[in-house]
């Protein structure tokens, strides 16, 4: 065997070992188990014997392979439940996995332990084609008695010979196994059985070291002495301005110490990449298959564990690639491609993080595919497959029980193995994705961290308590302050969520999570007091202001059941109170940190962000383990200590359910697109206020008056070499109050079919308000209605309307017979009245009705060139309008387009059944008004649906 | 006849000694890190010069209600398991209960370090129920000033078992996560 092998067989052996010693204990507890087989057990010692099968059959270790394949097959027979578990079955097992250890730890060049008993043996405990009601009564033939007590029935005594035969050691290693059964159970309850397993794991770890690499350490360790020397002296001489120059020196030799000990630890990729050449020829000749493995960054350094780690799982993604990925030599040429396919194993740095990229150009995977075998398999219901987008699919291949090859073969199709590779780089820290296109090839690219010993991370408190978060998996921070912490956090049923930009974010409490006590540091008295608000509707001092607080405090109590539950509370804009209200003072603030956990996001509600610090990992005591909540502990610089949150296990402890939530969110249509709006305050240098959506607009210029040039009696300016007629807002608005400043002037340009700009004296602010529009109090032509923002009415432009006004009186009425006209279907008046604003922007004649069955009635009586239409709407909805509509032959070519608040593929999907061509989110608004602006053009147009 | 060197300390009023070959030093208050979620009778975490060092609250496990962390409180430092199999003078059954992270105990009161002779102990009270008898070795009447600035009087000296406690703190976290367990299972 050359020596590169053996190197590859060693590392192999050491991990096989590893992996058995654990299996052993899942074995025992599916005995105990018996008819009820725990999913997690028999997938656990699935994957381990799957594991094992992979490797040796790799570096053809037959019997091994045999062995493992025959105990693998059995271990699957009982996950599908057609072979019970029963003390016979288990005690065959047990002994394979003994036969396989030992299979394992002989010297590679020993003449290998005859297997065949065994496998007999196996055979015969669970025969291949057999059903369990066949396999029982044999069970129960073989041993009358209890088979758990009373391990010595003749069959197992037959086989415990058999396996005798093979194997000197055996007398030796079988007692052991036949007693833990007994023993493993009492020694949990007494706690040994942590220490013992503990003591399994303490083979001895060598790594070679350059001398160079030592002796560059040693010149630092002694620099660190002599530093301390200095320290010594300057301390007793009471030199301070010594001691500082020392503190700096003190501060470069532990960075230079620090990088150089991690600079030991990490070694080139190299190692593992270069058996892959191998791994990948090996495989692609057993099938037929020409494979060409091009390696790529193979000097690129990781932590030493993480290399020792990352070999099995990349291991199994080679053998996938060659085994899934490329196709067939004749079928590649078919296809026209290169008759050897490619695979591409990629190492390369990346914001301080490793990732790894496996890249084949074979056939790709197909979605549908994988829904479609997830469902045969019972993972997925065809309902949620349904729903289900392209990623999502692909992410079903780590599910534990999924294959989509059509064969079980030797080489792989067992469904284990992505699973596998998918938990092992989460143990790791790192990430998994995968990406692919059919017939172009599939790409799987793992992140992993540099090292595992330091990390980056993120320290929050949360009632004085300090955490830290791994900064790999945050996305970003939020700062939440004054009346925001009680304004943006809604309630969905049990969940609190967050709208950060117009998406749903679960918000979980760490204070609640932790059940750590919340208190509050009264403003006045500094005290630390109980904190009993509960959640965002509570408003303490909410009715008329009264300055005793403790009056406060018993008035609200009765305050809160009243505003908590009506809606009408939501819309309330908010009130200026007293310096009293803590909920307005900045002190009064916490941080969202946005995690990401896989594909889902959750908001991690904290008091307070400390710092970001590069922390020394340091393992959890066992009895916290027990906490799930914590990943380890670390010792922060001001020597406090911190533990070190398990982000995947504080979401199980939040039971943030994301699907649910969402479902939710659909049933109470509540949405963000008719929450928060941003809007542009400004005024005219007069009293009133003026408001316009941001999103109607461009861009916000302040311009000098000196650049304002007068053509023919009108104003232009120039932006960016583009001339701007200048539209005044009082005159479009017909209003006379105005004071400009002499100097300068505000120039608002909308989004316009072409370029125009409104004239403002100040621009005051941009706020969010709450789209409840009120179009009756004031209404005059140019202004959509008026709302209350700070305590002040603010009028709203209707921005197309005010700029037509003023061209008409410039260009006369274009008005003409090529005027297109629309059905506008919309419950909420701002809405309405923002697409009304635009089409007749857009020269469009605009009919608003507010529900279907009015839409309905106008659609009889008028004649129109296009449909847009809100997809909930009381009495006749959305979906219901264009079914009938549809109904009636004269409209099957109407353009019709839906819009949403609610952003989901289903909602898409039901639209289209619906009858719709087109279907936007409202969430999208620049996306929903160009779409808008398509439709005027072109009404015919089939409209791109956007639900991919 | 072996001698016996015992740590001494208070909890409430009574007098507790700690063979003096499980502790590794005694800690005046230290900042300590509370573990939310953790079972009743761990405090929380200190950093004993860059190990994070696990600390029981004494009083817990032997029965009593918590104790809130104040100034006569102190933290005795356990060894770990490598440094008490390096012990030679007195045997230690199960050295591997004590782990590879240090343990200590929140106590009040440190006093002296007391010499006895073993066979000067006496079993432990006889109301204590099984389990608690266990974390005795047993009690030493002594008549004299054990304590500074106590009178002459008859203590009652309450031997403790290194080993029986840590298990127990073992067992008592293995409980909680049972209970937690058990409690997700039903909802």
């Amino acid at each position: 065997m050359d020596p590169e092998l053996e190197e590859i067989r060693e590392e192999f052996v050491a991990e096989a070992l590893e992996q058995l010693a654990t299996v052993e204990d899942d074995v025992l507890a599916l005995e105990r188990g018996g008819d009820a087989v725990d999913p997690d057990v028999v997938n656990h010692l699935f994957r381990a014997i799957h594991t094992i099968k992979g490797g040796a059959g790799f570096l053809t270790m037959e019997e091994v392979t045999k062995l493992s394949h025959e105990l693998e097959n059995i271990v699957d027979r009982i996950r599908s439940h057609q072979v019970i578990p029963t003390g016979e079955v288990c005690e065959v097992l047990l002994h394979g996995l003994d036969l396989l250890r030992q299979l394992l730890s002989q010297p590679a060049n020993d003449t290998p332990f005859d297997v065949k008993p065994m496998l007999e043996a196996l055979a015969t405990v669970c025969p291949a084609a057999d059903t369990p009601a066949a396999v029982l009564p044999a069970a129960e033939k073989a041993a009358p008695k209890d088979t758990a007590a009373e391990p010595d029935s003749p069959e197992q005594q037959a086989t415990a010979e058999d396996a005798q035969k093979t194997a000197e050691q055996r007398p030796v290693k079988q007692p052991q196994t036949a007693q833990i059964p007994i023993t493993a159970p009492v020694d949990k309850t007494n706690g040994a059985a942590p220490a013992a397993a503990g003591m399994d794991h303490t083979a001895p770890q060598r790594l070679r070291v350059s001398v160079t690499q030592l002796d560059n350490l040693m010149n630092l360790v002694s620099e660190l002495v002599l530093v301390r020397n200095q320290n010594t002296q300057a301390t007793d001489a009471k030199d301070l301005s010594k001691l500082l120059a020392i503190g700096q020196r003190l501060n470069m030799v532990t960075s230079d110490l620090q990088t150089s000990i991690m600079q030991m630890r990490l070694q080139p990729v190299r190692s593992v990449f270069s058996r892959f050449t191998r791994v990948a020829r090996d495989l692609a000749r057993q099938l037929g298959k020409e494979v060409d493995l091009q390696l790529i960054g193979s000097e690129v350094e990781l932590d030493k564990n993480l290399i020792e780690a990352i070999g099995n799982p990349l291991t199994h993604l080679i053998r996938n690639a060659v085994d899934h990925g490329i196709e067939d030599p004749d079928k590649r040429e078919a296809s026209g491609k290169r008759r050897c396919g490619t695979i591409w194993l990629r190492a390369m740095h990346q914001a301080g993080q490793v990732k790894i990229q496996i890249q084949d150009d074979g056939k790709g995977i197909d979605a549908e595919t994988i829904k479609q075998v997830a469902i045969g398999k019972g993972i997925l219901t065809a309902h949620q497959a349904e729903n289900m987008t392209e990623a999502e699919a692909y992410g079903l291949v780590f599910r534990p029980g999924f294959s989509s090859a059509e064969q079980v073969t030797n080489v792989s199709g067992r469904g284990v193995g992505m699973d596998v590779v998918k938990s092992t780089f989460q143990r790791l820290g790192g990430v998994v994705d995968i990406s692919s296109c059919i017939s172009i090839g599939t790409t799987i690219t793992i992140t992993l961290p540099l090292t595992l010993a330091i990390v980056a991370t993120l320290i929050v408190e949360v009632e004085q308590c300090c955490f830290a978060l791994s900064q790999s998996s945050v996305a970003e921070v939020v700062w939440l302050h004054s009346a925001d912490c009680y304004q943006k956090i809604e309630q969905v049923n049990d969940q609190e969520v967050f709208w950060l930009r117009d998406r749903f974010l679960p918000i979980v409490r760490l204070s609640k999570v932790l059940k750590v006590d919340k208190t509050f540091i009264h403003p006045d008295t500094g005290q630390v007091l109980p904190d009993r608000r509960q959640q965002r509707g509570d408003r303490r001092l909410r009715g008329p202001r009264v300055d005793q607080p403790e009056v406060h405090a018993k008035s609200v109590d009765r305050q809160d059941s009243v505003d908590r539950g009506g809606p009408g509370d939501r819309r309330g804009t908010p009130e200026r109170r007293g310096p009293v209200d803590r909920r307005q003072s900045l002190a009064n603030s916490f941080f969202i940190v946005v995690l990401k956990l896989g594909s889902e996001r959750f908001g991690l509600l904290v008091d307070r962000i400390i710092d970001t610090e590069e922390i020394v990992v340091k393992a959890l005591h066992q009895q916290l383990e027990l906490c799930q909540a914590y990943s380890g502990t670390t010792i922060l610089g001001d020597g406090r200590v911190a533990l070190i949150l398990d982000i995947p296990a504080i979401a199980k402890l939040a039971k943030i359910d994301h699907t649910n939530l969402e479902r939710e969110l659909l049933n109470q249509g509540m949405n963000s697109a008719e929450r928060n709006h941003p809007v542009l305050l400004f005024d005219l240098g007069g009293p009133e206020l003026f408001a316009v959506p941001l999103f109607l607009l461009e861009r916000v210029e302040r311009v000098a008056t000196s650049e304002i040039q007068m053509v023919d009696g009108r104003e232009y300016i120039t932006l960016d070499d583009v001339v701007l007629p200048l539209v005044r807002t009082e005159q479009a608005l017909s209003m006379s109050q105005s004071s400009y400043s002499s100097d300068e002037i505000f120039v608002i340009v909308p989004r316009y079919h072409h370029p125009i700009g409104l004239v403002a004296a100040n621009i005051l602010d941009t706020v969010e308000i709450e789209s409840t529009l009120d179009s009756t109090t004031i209404s005059r032509p140019g202004i959509m209605g008026s709302a209350l923002i700070a305590g002040k009415l603010a009028l709203f432009i209707d921005i197309f309307a005010a700029i037509q006004t003023v061209e008409n009186s410039w260009f006369g009425n274009t008005n003409n017979g090529t005027q297109k006209r629309a059905l506008v279907l919309e419950d909420s008046v701002f809405y309405a009245s923002l697409i009304r604003s635009y089409l007749r922007g857009a020269g469009t004649e605009v009919v608003w009705q507010q529900n279907g069955e009015e839409g309905l009635v106008a659609l009889d009586n008028e004649a129109f060139d296009f449909v847009i239409s809100d997809l909930e709407m009381p009495v006749m909805n959305g979906f219901q309008f264009a079914q009938s509509v549809r109904k009636n032959d004269k409209f099957r070519e109407l353009p019709m387009l839906a819009i949403s608040s609610i952003e989901h593929t289903s909602v898409a999907k039901r639209a289209r059944q619906a009858g719709f061509n087109g279907f936007y989110s409202k969430l999208d608004r620049n996306g929903m008004l160009s779409a808008l602006g398509e439709m005027i053009a072109q009404p015919k147009v089939s409209m791109v649906w956007e639900d991919s | 006849m072996a001698m016996l060197q015992l740590v001494t300390f208070q909890l409430g009023k009574a007098h507790y000694g700690l063979d003096i070959h499980f502790i590794k030093e005694v800690n005046p208050q230290p900042a300590m890190t509370a573990v939310p979620l953790s079972s009743d009778e761990i405090c929380g975490l200190v950093n004993i010069r860059g190990q994070v060092a696990l600390v029981v609250d004494m009083a817990v496990v032997m029965g009593f209600p918590p104790v809130k962390q104040s100034v006569t409180h102190q933290v005795i430092i356990l060894k770990v398991a490598s440094e008490l199999r390096a012990i030679r003078e007195i045997d230690i059954e199960r050295p591997e209960l004590f782990g590879d992270k240090p343990m200590g105990f929140l106590v009040n009161n440190v006093g002296d370090v007391l010499t006895l002779d073993s066979s000067e102990l006496e079993p432990p009270p006889p109301h204590l129920n099984k389990e608690q008898i266990n974390l005795y070795r047993g009690v030493a009447r002594l008549e004299r000033q054990v304590l500074q600035g106590t009178r002459l009087e008859q203590i009652v000296l309450q031997v403790l078992n290194p080993e029986a406690i840590v298990q127990w703190c073992h067992r008592a976290s293995n409980t909680l996560a049972e209970t937690a367990k058990k409690k997700a299972m039903t909802l």
